[in-house]
């Protein structure tokens, strides 16, 4: 990475507080929902948070959404801390960063025609005229492959793919430069799935975007990212290039989650790895490193002290001390 | 999971003759399965696959004889299971069948299993009606439905309610519910769609252990080429309401002959090797009360012409087992 990058995390954690009683409520126990993620972002590359429901990698989004403040650690981006930020720097923050969520039913108003939808973060960060909007709606209606005359529509008369595609010219209004994509796919058919995977690669492409793409679907996030990262419990197991990651696995989890992949066709043999048991509740974590219950070349050593993220070859990072 | 074998009887053990549910909508009738046949063999694992809204769910839930009423209705067909027609039984025969000869796992364990019942009481409930068992008998089989799905410690599990279990384990149950009277098919409809990858692997393969320890025939529902690629032996796929191809595995994904088809396995990102760009079939499924004239492809075919707007395509067979439905048919 040359570049400087455009977002950066360092330990970032997000403890959610479990409460027992009503009024005087006290504190039980502690969900580690993200537990010091440190990551960052360049300028137009797609770098992937990949692993299973509970594994902390949405709340991760929130945090650098904004929805969510961490418990500690900071995001930065471009250099500043950005739970620091207020007034116009925040809504500067607020228009260079944008999001599309997995389901294009529940993140869109039902009552609300697409033309002032997507004119929306127009209206309240730009100080744009009523006709320069509504031709801004047009173009970018048309730079997701729909018609402008489509913007006097409601949602409930597009389909799934048609709706995401909205979703994406509502997140690109503002000309963001970070576009956090949670799970932009696989809400959608899969005939309709590589249309709006090709549209994500050709706006980044046409506007140097930079995508945090959120998604469990391991063959998606090949084919979209540049670099990944597979998240545990709350925590990167492992971080590399894509070609890299894929080609050598280096984590126990990271093979056996690949391994655990369905394959494209029928034939192909992979190493079958079949973890046993379930993934721990992020508030009573086993001691040591967090996977190795499950891990099927855990040494006893494991159990006890908490391995840390280490650089095994340039840019490819693992957590683990026995691989 | 190196060889499949296939078990191909003298007669299939269930056959399906030109199905047709419609449901009758203000809108207009839907053909939601119009004209679907197909068979599955004793031991056989079939897939059907298909995007949502292709017919794939109402073809099982019409195999099952549980198609929503009244707005849908078989109106025409045969499902013959060992030579009989369910469609000509009575509820309460009908009844006998569910359960206990198929049987159906469905896509979310958390809307399929009552809250308010403990996991035993709802294993045990086929168990008690189809076969009588009944006291310490029907306990012990109930466990030992669960022990067949590798649920730990089966006899203290049988106490929890579902709430008490993560959703592999709910999926689990699910699945010792409808094998718990070994029925001769399972219908898994999306079964394994809402797990996780790591736990999805595992359940793939407790029902492949179940298939071959007891000759089950399955019949797996999805939109996932993955799962029929690691799972079936032969494959239907299915577009707005009629199976388009029809082939074993290995044929359908050597030699697709529907352009649909050829699409849809293009459209899927593989795992084990970059591509640079997907290829993506343009426009959307059609709606199903109001099809295309002819072929209902050929809106989104790159390979249509006038012939396929105006006819319905023929079925042509490719070889062997292997059929399509199209004019123009893609040369494997």
């Amino acid at each position: 990475m040359t570049a400087a990058p455009i977002l950066e995390t360092t330990d970032l954690r997000k403890y959610f507080p479990i409460t027992k009683g009503l009024a005087f409520s006290r504190v039980r126990g502690w969900i580690k929902a993200v537990d010091g993620v440190n990551f960052d972002i360049s300028p137009g590359e797609t770098f992937s948070l990949v692993g299973e429901s509970g594994c902390g990698k949405t709340t991760t989004a929130r945090i650098i959404l904004r929805l969510e403040p961490p418990t500690s650690g900071a995001v930065r981006f471009r250099g500043q801390d950005i739970y620091a930020l207020s007034g116009e720097e925040l809504k500067a923050y607020r228009s260079s960063v944008q999001a599309v969520f997995q389901d294009p039913w529940s993140s869109m108003n039902p009552r609300m025609r697409i033309g002032p939808m997507v004119a929306e973060p127009l209206k309240y960060s730009s100080t744009m005229s009523p006709g320069d909007m509504k031709s801004r709606v047009a173009e970018l209606l048309e730079q997701v492959g729909l018609e402008p005359a489509q913007a006097n529509l409601y949602p409930h008369e597009f389909s799934g793919g048609q709706r995401q595609r909205i979703a994406v010219a509502r997140a690109l209004a503002l000309k963001p430069s970070l576009v956090v994509l949670d799970e932009p796919v696989s809400a959608l058919d899969v005939s309709i799935r590589a249309q709006i995977m090709n549209l994500l690669k050709d706006l980044q492409g046409q506007y140097g975007l930079s995508y945090l793409l959120i998604a469990h679907h391991l063959a998606t996030v090949r084919y979209m990212s540049h670099r990944i990262a597979v998240m545990y419990v709350g925590k990167i197991v492992e971080m590399a290039e894509t070609e890299e990651l894929f080609s050598r696995p280096v984590h126990p989890y990271t093979q056996a989650l690949i391994s655990a992949a369905l394959p494209a066709r029928p034939g192909v043999e992979r190493a079958e790895i079949i973890l046993r048991g379930t993934v721990p509740s992020p508030v009573d974590l086993p001691p040591g490193c967090r996977f190795h219950p499950r891990c099927p070349q855990a040494h006893v050593r494991c159990s006890q002290g908490e391995p840390e993220l280490r650089e095994v070859s340039p840019g490819h990072y693992v957590c683990c001390d026995h691989c | 999971m190196t060889t499949k074998p296939v078990a191909q009887g003298a007669t299939p053990l269930l056959q399906v003759d030109d199905l047709r549910t419609y449901f009758f909508t203000r809108w207009g009738v839907v053909k939601s399965v119009d004209g679907v046949s197909f068979s599955v063999g004793r031991g056989e694992i079939f897939g059907l696959v298909g995007e949502s809204g292709c017919g794939k769910s109402i073809t099982c839930l019409s195999l099952m004889r549980l198609v929503p009423q009244p707005a849908g209705k078989i109106v025409g067909g045969r499902i013959l299971f060992e030579g009989r027609d369910l469609l000509k039984l009575g509820e309460s025969e009908m009844r006998r069948y569910r359960g206990r000869h198929i049987s159906i796992i469905l896509q979310d364990p958390m809307t399929s299993l009552n809250p308010v019942f403990t996991v035993g009481d709802q294993i045990a409930e086929p168990v008690r009606l189809h076969q009588r068992a009944r006291g310490r008998d029907l306990w012990d089989r109930a466990a030992s439905a669960l022990r067949l799905l590798r649920i730990p410690d089966p006899e203290t599990r049988l106490g929890d309610y579902p709430h008490q279990m993560s959703g592999g384990m709910r999926q689990r149950v699910v699945g010792a519910i409808a094998l718990a009277c070994e029925p001769h098919v399972l219908i898994a409809d999306e079964a394994t769609t809402a797990l996780d990858a790591t736990i999805q692997a595992q359940y793939l393969a407790l029902l492949q252990e179940v298939h071959e320890k007891k000759g089950l025939s399955i019949i797996f529902v999805t939109h996932d080429f993955g799962i029929v690629a690691k799972m079936c032996h032969r494959v239907a796929v299915m577009y707005a309401g009629k199976i388009v191809e029809m082939a074993s595995v290995r044929e359908l994904f050597d030699h697709p002959a529907h352009p649909y088809t050829v699409a849809l396995l293009d459209a899927v990102p593989p795992l084990d090797y970059r591509v640079e760009r997907l290829a993506s079939i343009e426009g959307q499924p059609p709606q199903l009360y109001k099809l295309p004239s002819g072929c209902s492809f050929s809106p989104r075919c790159p390979r249509s012409d006038s012939l396929c707007v105006r006819e319905s395509p023929p079925q042509v067979t490719v070889d062997g087992g292997h059929w399509a439905t199209c004019w123009r048919l893609v040369d494997a």
